[in-house]
C-alpha cells in the first residue's frame, strides 16, 4: 500500500496546474491576459494587448506545451514534410528544415532567424520554443474548435503581428488592437470553445494534402480520408499529453515519452494479436501472400497515388499556403510535389512525396553547397536579368525558344562579383547543379545538392475497397498497373541544354525489374491456373482416396 | 503409364521440393524467382500427379497409397489459398500445410521405393 499511495507520481493529486480530470470538456470563461500577466479590462480606456502564454498560464503548463515534437523539440524520427522556403523573383525553391532529415537546407544556413522564420512560414507553423520562430505559440489555432478564421491568420502574419495575429483570427480583437468588447462580460471574461481535441478542422488548415485537379477528377469526387469519414478525429491516433509530444504513428516510433505507442500506427491499430484496437477492423488481405505485409507499408495500398494513375502532382498546406484565399494557385504553382513509391530505410516499399530544391548557392572546396538567401540575390539579379516580379516566368518569354544559358552565366558571374562569402556561385534547378565554365557557358557539377527530398505520405487513408489490390493482384502485376514504371524527375524552370534524368522506382532498383515483369506475365494467366489447380487437387484427392481405400481392401483380403 | 513419363513425375516431385528449400524455415514463406521456378515445376506435375494416381490405382501399396494422397493433399492445400479463400495471416498455415504434406507425400513414396528394393535383393538372394 505504500508503494501505491506514496512512490507512485499520481497525476491527478500531483500536478501543479490545475486539472478537472473530467472526460467531458471544460467550459472556457476566462480573461485575457497582458504580456506581464495582468488582467485585461478591454473596456478600460485603451486597454492593453492580450498575450497567448500569459492567458493560459494561470492554468496550463504553457512552457512544456510549446515544445514537444508538435512545437519543433524532442527527438528528429523519420523524415516529415519540410518548409519551402519561396521566392519567385529570385526562382528560389527550397526545402529546409531545422530537424536533421535528408536532402534539407537548414535555417542557418540562409541566416534564417527567429523573426524570418515567422514572417516566411509563421502563418502555417502554430509556433514553439524550439528556437526557430519568435512567435510564440498559438494555442487557439488548434484548440479554439469554432470562430477561428485561417485566411486572416495568414494575412496578419504575412503583415508581421505575429503576437496578436491569433488573437485577430480568433476574432477577440482588430487589426487595430481594439478589442470586440460586446463579447466580453462585466468581469472583462470571454467565453471560448477551446477543446483539447478540436476536431480535423482544428489540425486540416495546416495538415491538407490535395491532389491537383484535372476536369477527368475534378475535387468534389474526391474522398476524405476513411478515419475521418468513420467518424473519428486526427488525434484520436495522434494523441500526446500536456508535452505536444504528437504521436505521429509510423511503426517503430520511438516516443519522447518512452511510452509504448505502437497501437498507434496503422498495423498497431488494426492487427494486434488479439484484434483491432478498440474494435478498428482486422484486415484479412484474402489471397494476399504475407510477404507483402513484410514487404510493403500499409499506406504502400491504402494511401498514396492509386496504381493505374501516373505520379500526381499535389499541394500541401505549407509549401502552397492552402487556407489562404487566391485565384492565382494552380495548377504551375511552386513548389512542384509528386506523389509516388519508394523503398525508404526500413527496407519497405511505401508511397513518397517528393520534390526538388530551386535556387542558387555557392559551391566551396569540399563540394558542398551552400544556399543564398533570396535577400542577397534580388540585386545582382535584378542588375543583370532585369527581373521584377517572377524570374522564371519574366526570362521565359524573353527566350523566344533559346536556352537560358547566356542569362544564367552572366547572373552567376554578377553574383560573384556582389557577393562577397567564399565559393563558386552556382544555379539549381531540374536536379542539375550549373556553374559558370569561365568561357561564356555552363557546366554541370557534380552535387546532390539539387537532389530530391523525400517524405512519406499518410494521408489520406483510403479503405479497403478502394485500396489497391481490392480489385485483385493485377492492380499491381500487369503492365497497365503504372505506379513502378512511371518516370518520376525533376523539372527546369528555365530551358538548358541536355536532358533532364527522369527515373522510375523500377530503375531505382526499388524491386527487382525482371522479377516483376515476369510476375507481371505470370499473372496474365492466373485465372486459368486457379481453375486448372483446382481441377487437379479435386481429381487427384479424389484419386489418392480411391487408390488407398483400395489398398486397405486389398491387404483385409 | 510409360516409364518416361513416371520418371518426369519423380524428377518433377524432387524439383519442386528442392525449388520449395528457400522457404524454409517456417515463417519465411516462398517468394520471388524460387516461388515462381516452384510454380512452373508445379503446372505439369499437377497433371502428372492426377494421371499416375489414377494410372496406378490398382497396383497401389498401402505406403504408396498414403504418399499419393499426401501429396495430392498437399496439392489441395494450396489451392485454398490460391484462389482467395484464405487471409494473409492463415495463409502461412495453408503453405506451411502444403509444404510439409508434399514432403511428407515424397518421404513416403522413398520408403515404400525403399521397401520394394529391399523386397526385389530379399528374392533374389533366395
Amino acid at each position: 500500500m505504500a508503494f501505491l499511495s506514496g512512490n507512485l507520481p499520481l497525476l491527478g493529486q500531483d500536478s501543479t496546474w490545475k486539472r478537472t480530470d473530467s472526460d467531458g470538456p471544460y467550459f472556457h470563461s476566462i480573461q485575457l491576459r497582458d504580456s506581464s500577466g495582468r488582467v485585461i479590462d478591454p473596456s478600460a480606456p485603451d486597454p492593453a494587448l492580450p498575450d497567448l502564454s500569459a492567458t493560459c498560464a494561470p492554468c496550463h503548463d504553457v512552457v512544456a506545451a510549446s515544445g514537444g515534437l508538435h512545437g519543433g523539440g524532442g527527438p528528429d524520427g523519420k523524415a516529415g514534410e519540410p518548409w519551402f522556403l519561396m521566392d519567385a523573383r529570385t526562382a528560389t525553391s527550397l526545402p529546409m528544415h531545422h530537424r536533421s532529415w535528408p536532402a534539407l537546407f537548414k535555417p542557418v544556413d540562409l541566416a534564417i532567424d527567429g523573426a524570418s522564420w515567422s514572417e516566411a512560414f509563421g502563418r502555417h507553423d502554430a509556433g514553439g520554443n524550439a528556437g526557430t520562430t519568435i512567435a510564440g505559440s498559438d494555442c487557439l489555432v488548434c484548440h479554439l474548435a469554432e470562430g477561428y478564421d485561417f485566411a486572416k491568420r495568414i494575412e496578419h502574419f504575412d503583415a508581421g503581428h505575429f503576437s496578436t495575429a491569433p488573437f485577430i483570427a480568433a476574432g477577440l480583437i482588430d487589426a487595430e488592437g481594439n478589442y470586440d468588447t460586446p463579447r466580453f462580460d462585466s468581469d472583462g471574461r470571454i467565453n471560448l470553445d477551446l477543446l483539447a481535441d478540436a476536431g480535423p478542422d482544428a489540425c486540416l488548415p495546416c495538415h491538407t494534402v490535395r491532389n491537383l485537379e484535372t476536369a477527368e477528377n475534378p475535387r468534389w469526387l474526391h474522398d476524405e480520408d476513411i478515419h475521418l469519414s468513420a467518424g473519428m478525429t486526427c488525434v484520436d491516433c495522434h494523441r500526446s499529453g500536456i508535452a505536444h509530444h504528437i504521436v505521429r504513428g509510423y511503426e517503430g516510433e520511438s516516443h519522447p515519452s518512452d511510452l509504448d505507442v505502437s497501437s498507434l500506427s496503422c498495423r498497431g491499430c488494426h492487427m494486434g494479436d488479439g484484434g483491432g484496437h478498440q474494435g478498428a477492423p482486422k484486415p484479412l488481405h484474402q489471397g494476399l501472400p504475407p510477404f507483402h505485409l513484410e514487404e510493403i507499408h500499409c499506406t504502400g495500398c491504402h494511401s498514396g497515388p492509386v496504381v493505374t494513375s501516373s505520379a500526381i502532382r499535389q499541394w500541401t498546406s505549407r509549401a502552397h499556403r492552402l487556407g489562404e484565399p487566391s485565384q492565382k494557385r494552380d495548377s504551375t504553382t511552386p513548389p512542384r510535389i509528386i506523389a509516388s513509391i519508394w523503398r525508404d530505410d526500413s527496407g519497405k516499399l511505401g508511397p513518397v512525396r517528393l520534390a526538388w530544391p530551386d535556387g542558387w548557392g555557392l559551391l566551396d572546396e569540399s563540394g558542398a553547397i551552400r544556399p543564398i538567401a533570396p535577400d542577397l540575390l534580388r540585386r545582382p539579379l535584378r542588375k543583370t536579368l532585369r527581373v521584377r516580379a517572377n524570374l522564371a516566368k519574366e526570362i521565359s518569354a524573353r527566350l523566344s525558344g533559346k536556352d537560358a544559358t547566356e542569362l544564367i552565366h552572366a547572373a552567376l558571374l554578377e553574383i560573384d562579383e556582389s557577393i562577397e562569402e567564399e565559393g563558386v556561385p552556382v544555379f539549381f534547378s531540374g536536379g542539375r547543379v550549373l556553374a559558370s565554365d569561365g568561357a561564356g557557358a555552363l557546366s554541370e557539377v557534380s552535387s546532390d545538392a539539387a537532389s530530391a527530398v523525400r517524405w512519406p505520405i499518410a494521408h489520406p487513408v483510403r479503405p479497403a475497397r478502394a485500396a489497391t489490390g481490392a480489385g485483385g493482384c493485377t492492380d499491381c502485376h500487369s503492365s497497365a498497373s503504372r505506379w513502378l514504371s512511371t518516370a518520376v524527375g525533376p523539372m527546369s524552370i528555365l530551358p538548358f541544354p541536355g536532358a533532364l534524368g527522369a527515373s522510375s522506382p523500377l530503375d531505382e532498383n526499388i524491386v527487382d525489374g525482371n522479377s516483376w515483369r515476369s510476375w507481371s506475365l505470370l499473372f496474365g494467366g492466373r485465372d486459368v491456373g486457379k481453375v486448372y489447380f483446382s481441377l487437379c487437387a479435386i481429381l487427384a484427392i479424389s484419386g489418392g482416396l480411391l487408390a488407398l481405400w483400395r489398398s486397405l481392401t486389398e491387404e483385409h483380403r | 503409364m510409360k516409364k518416361w513419363l513416371s520418371l518426369l513425375t519423380l524428377l518433377l516431385l524432387l524439383l519442386a521440393a528442392l525449388t520449395s528449400i528457400p522457404g524454409l524455415p517456417p515463417g519465411v514463406d516462398l517468394r520471388g524467382r524460387w516461388l515462381q521456378i516452384h510454380l512452373i515445376v508445379a503446372t505439369p506435375l499437377a497433371i502428372l500427379i492426377v494421371a499416375w494416381i489414377w494410372f496406378h490405382q490398382v497396383r497401389l501399396d498401402l505406403v504408396k497409397a498414403s504418399a499419393w494422397l499426401g501429396i495430392s493433399t498437399g496439392l489441395g492445400l494450396i489451392v485454398i489459398p490460391m484462389v482467395g479463400l484464405t487471409g494473409t495471416e492463415s495463409t502461412h498455415h495453408w503453405v506451411q500445410g502444403h509444404g510439409w504434406l508434399s514432403f511428407l507425400g515424397v518421404g513416403l513414396l522413398g520408403l515404400s521405393a525403399a521397401m520394394a528394393s529391399r523386397k526385389k535383393v530379399t528374392e533374389l538372394k533366395r
